[in-house]
């Protein structure tokens, strides 16, 4: 079953400049998919719309097999998570455990439950020692950190990632990139779309997606997309280091064999 | 941010921190009216006044408030000490207490006391603030606020709304200070002199620093308001509360000890009792 499935999506903040023109993709339940392409592209766009932030959507939208429309948007929202860019513009209270529970305040969950469920999630992201720590205290992976669990203690079936990484320092960018790993091997259900600037991350994806000028150019497995070395570079884009020396090395009538898929397995090779 | 005369928060675990937030205000206010009773006579308005002072500052001790704090927030006070004292001498007055006379000019005792009442005042008021915002978190306050307006919902009244406004403001009180620290350093490094100059160049400065400001802060607020609206936040919608309060025995001692002081005060007020006359002793 799709989780996501758009068809013919149109959409404009001002009549003149289309901001996404004629999206049609279909995301399946439980993969891990990376939304890349240079800025002002309509990552960030297209992500508030599956959130349901925009009224005037044109096309076909189905999350979860529900139409994307208002009375639907509470049903929808409930079981999707989104992380946006800057830490600090999405920590709502004022302590992580405060902060975790605004999301279950707004559900009713009721007191009594909250906090077995904060800590299970601050658990899970490895911010338990911090429950009590005020958002000027954390650093930005941190933060990204809270906002992960804030929307893992909703129980999602779909996390939106909105460059979540892009405003942190390299230490927390690996942070948020291992605590997605975990969260896929943990709950391999959960499906993750991921916008990002990292094609290295980007690598790590199940699917890629390249999005440019509003328009998908690229839509396939990290190998597929990152051959398109011509494509990439149209829209601004490097392929990761990895696809890139492969590509390079086949220029070179070096015969890399497909089912190499990183670095060390290469080294192996032609250290043989 | 340096000491302010409203203070910060002091994170401790004391008596006073552990009320609950309501509770502590209800005492608070209730002290606070005791302070504006009128007594029969000097000699008691002095004594309610001095005695009332000496059990705030015992509550600052047991906040752990450091008294260093409070002496620094009374600084502003000697300037005011002068000026009242100045004006209630230049007040004329028909009495016949004299304290001295400069040639014709005679300045009374009435005026020197009641300058020294209004001063009492003060601190008592400075003294019995210090104490509740040194005990109680900001967030803490936002709640008595909601609590105490949550009546006026039936009316229309967005209480809950105020309140929210309130925290998330507190919340992103730290974030703009870091605002205001990142732009004035690229200004500064721009050319742009926050010390130095005239007027005109001040206001340059200042202006450099407001727009940049105001431009981040709405992003922030429309990011947030994005943020809050995918994690369901309703205002309008059923909530459920993750921070209570609970009252306990604390809330109630706190209650009793501020509405008896109350009670004693408001009964010497209006009885006109005089202790001093119970001991027999004659005084103005
Ligand atoms: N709130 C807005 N109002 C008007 N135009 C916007 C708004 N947000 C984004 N845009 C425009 O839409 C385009 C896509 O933006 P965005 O989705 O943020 O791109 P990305 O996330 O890929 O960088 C850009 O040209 C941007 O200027
Ligand atoms: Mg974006």
């Amino acid at each position: 079953m799709a989780l996501i499935e758009i068809n013919n999506l149109n959409f404009a903040y001002d009549e003149e400049r289309p901001t996404l023109k004629n999206i049609s993709l279909s995301i399946e339940a439980g993969k891990y998919v990376a939304l890349i392409g240079h800025n002002g592209s309509g990552k960030s766009t297209l992500a508030k719309i599956i959130a349901g932030l925009f009224k005037k959507v044109e096309g076909d939208i189905k999350i979860f097999d529900l139409p994307l429309q208002k009375e639907n948007l509470v049903k929808i929202r409930s079981q999707l998570g989104i992380v946006f860019q800057n830490p600090d513009n999405q920590f709502v209270a004022s302590s992580v455990k405060e902060d975790i529970a605004f999301g279950l305040e707004n559900r009713a969950i009721p007191h009594d439950e909250m906090d077995p469920i904060i800590n299970e999630v601050a658990e899970e992201v490895g911010m338990e020692k911090f429950l009590d720590a005020a958002p000027e205290n954390l650093s930005g992976g941190q933060k990204q950190r809270v906002a992960i669990a804030g929307t893992l203690a909703m129980k999602p079936r779909l996390l939106l990632l909105d460059e979540a990484t892009s405003m942190l320092d390299p230490r927390g960018k690996k942070e948020i990139l291992n605590l997605i790993r975990k969260m896929r091997k943990d709950n391999p259900e959960l499906t993750i779309v991921s916008i990002t600037h990292d094609v290295e991350e980007a690598a790590l994806a199940d699917e890629v997606i390249v999005l440019n000028d509003g328009e998908i150019v690229l839509h396939g497995t990290p190998e597929e997309v990152f051959a398109h070395r011509d494509i990439l570079a149209q829209v601004r884009l490097d392929a990761p280091f990895f696809d890139s020396l492969v590509v390079a090395l086949k220029a070179e009538g070096v015969a890399v064999p497909d089912d190499i898929k990183d670095i060390k397995a290469l080294e192996d090779y032609l250290c043989r | 941010m340096s000491s302010t005369v409203l203070g910060r928060y002091v994170p401790y675990q004391s008596f006073i921190h552990r009320m609950d937030s309501r509770a502590k205000l209800f005492a608070m206010i209730c002290l606070m009216v005791t302070v504006f009773l009128k007594q029969v006579n000097w000699a008691m308005t002095f004594l309610v006044g001095g005695l009332f002072l000496v059990f705030i500052m015992m509550l600052l001790l047991l906040s752990h408030t450091k008294i260093t704090t409070f002496l620094k927030s009374l600084r502003t006070l000697w300037f005011m000490a002068i000026f009242l004292l100045i004006i209630y001498i230049l007040i004329p007055r028909t009495s016949d207490w004299i304290a001295f006379s400069i040639g014709t000019f005679n300045v009374y005792w009435d005026s020197i006391l009641d300058a020294a009442k209004i001063l009492v005042r003060l601190m008592s008021m400075i003294a019995l603030m210090l104490v509740f915002s040194a005990s109680t978190k900001p967030l803490e306050m936002s709640d008595a606020f909601e609590w105490y307006m949550s009546p006026l919902k039936y009316i229309g009244f967005p209480s809950h709304e105020l309140a929210m406004i309130l925290s998330i403001a507190l919340r992103f009180i730290p974030t703009i200070l870091e605002d205001v620290h990142r732009i004035m350093n690229a200004q500064a490094s721009r050319g742009v002199d926050f010390k130095h100059g005239g007027v005109k160049a001040k206001v340059r400065s200042v202006i450099s620093l407001i727009v940049p400001l105001f431009v981040s802060a709405f992003m922030r607020s429309e990011e947030l308001a994005d943020a809050m609206e995918c994690r369901g936040y309703d205002p309008k919608g059923k909530r459920t509360k993750y921070r209570i309060a609970h009252f306990s025995w604390r809330d109630l001692v706190g209650i009793l000890v501020a509405a008896a002081w109350l009670g004693l005060v408001i009964a010497s007020s209006v009885t006109h009792f005089d202790l001093f006359a119970v001991f027999g002793l004659e005084v103005r």
